[in-house]
């Protein structure tokens, strides 16, 4: 964590992990954030080696209900992809199929 | 597919069966048993554990109760080079979750289309759990096979299911109907920005890393094989399962998979 007057600089591997999944995980990132005193905060994402679709859907919702100026840097490509994935889907929310399912009982062979 | 064609499906039955006869006589028969995976192991090992009146009797092949042995121990730190991953309890405390699945995410993942899809299955599968299941207790185990080539995992919780999660958002679903509007993409919190998390799973699972996915939650189940194998199953009360058991099977793939060409766009 680097501190420069109202900005401060947080490392994504260090206050969670190098694989991103859990958006309980997000919340508790944006807790944090909110409890301190810096208004700028730079999201550090050096050293991310995965990220699941519910972490980066939770990241843009907390992020766009933020009070506090919040930018990112260092996102590895694969990172930065599951944004864009993440920002495509909000954009173009999709239809729950309606099509009728077969279901089979099951019945023991033993 | 009939439940008892898949790999997964056949394995389920052999708890269902232990688990029946051990209600009936107490005693929990493991004598013939000639191996175990985890998508009997796991619920077998919770239903010991949660069933303390039903005593034991051990595998009678001592490479099988060895193996019976270390995977209930539950070993809270495994290295990266052992074949498995015992059953470990999954921490309901928030802050713990993400070492949690640590050495999970280096078991073999450079056989299964590389770390990223690798770490994208597991972290969303087991988000999903924390998300929606309500769970008191929950547990995952791993196992890999050189051999054979493949891995295994399962996860196991004693929440709502996913009929109760569904039914907590104010739907009415039975359990096969619920579990099919999971894998079709509704989200139990009404947000239709959700509910990406498990389609995209079986999504690369099947199609990306040709794997194979059972889950059962109460009377419902299904299962993915493959690319167009998919099949839903009403389980009856013989084979329900009080929580959800998620199972998938992954044959060994050296080469790194794209995990954007199989997520839903």
């Amino acid at each position: 964590m680097t501190t420069l007057s109202s900005e401060i600089v947080l490392r994504i591997a260090d206050i969670i992990s190098e694989n991103l999944a859990f958006r309980d995980s997000v919340d508790n990132l944006f807790s944090y954030i909110d409890s301190l005193e810096e208004t700028n905060i730079i999201t550090d994402f050096l050293g991310i080696k995965s990220i699941t679709g519910s972490f980066a859907h939770q990241y843009l919702i907390n992020k766009k209900k933020a009070i506090k100026h919040i930018t990112e840097r260092n996102i590895p490509l694969d990172v930065k992809k599951m944004f864009e994935l993440v920002e495509r889907r909000n954009l173009n929310p999709r239809e729950i199929s309606t099509e009728p399912i077969e279901v089979l009982d099951v019945v023991s062979s033993f | 597919m009939e439940f008892n064609e898949s790999d997964l499906g056949r394995e389920y039955l052999k708890f269902c069966q232990l688990r029946n006869n051990a209600h009936h006589t107490k005693k929990m028969d493991l004598s013939n048993i000639d191996w175990f995976y985890p998508t009997n192991l796991l619920p077998l090992g919770i239903f010991i554990k949660t069933n303390r009146d039903i005593s034991v009797i051990p595998p009678s092949s001592s490479e099988v109760l060895s193996f019976y042995n270390i995977i209930t121990k539950g070993k809270r730190h495994v290295s990266s080079r052992s074949s498995y991953h015992p059953i470990a309890e999954i921490p309901l405390d928030a802050h713990q979750r993400e070492r949690m699945l640590e050495p999970l995410y280096a078991f073999e993942s450079d056989y299964i289309g590389g770390r990223n899809a690798f770490a994208y299955l597991i972290g969303e599968l087991v988000d999903n759990v924390y998300q929606h299941s309500s769970f008191s207790t929950a547990y995952i185990m791993a196992q890999k096979y050189p051999k054979k080539r493949f891995i295994e995992i399962s996860i196991i919780d004693n929440g709502i299911s996913i009929h109760g999660a569904f039914k907590k958002a104010g739907f009415e679903f039975d359990d096969t109907t619920a579990l099919s509007e999971a894998i079709k993409g509704r989200s139990t919190k009404r947000d239709r920005e959700r509910g990406f998390g498990l389609i995209s799973s079986i999504n690369l699972l099947t199609k990306g890393l040709d794997g194979e996915c059972l889950i059962v939650s109460r009377k419902g189940g299904f299962i993915a094989k493959g690319e167009d194998k998919q099949t839903f199953y009403n389980m009856g009360e013989y084979h329900a399962l009080n929580g959800t058991l998620i199972c998938i099977r992954v044959s060994y793939i050296t080469k790194t998979v794209n995990i954007y060409d199989y997520l839903e766009q």
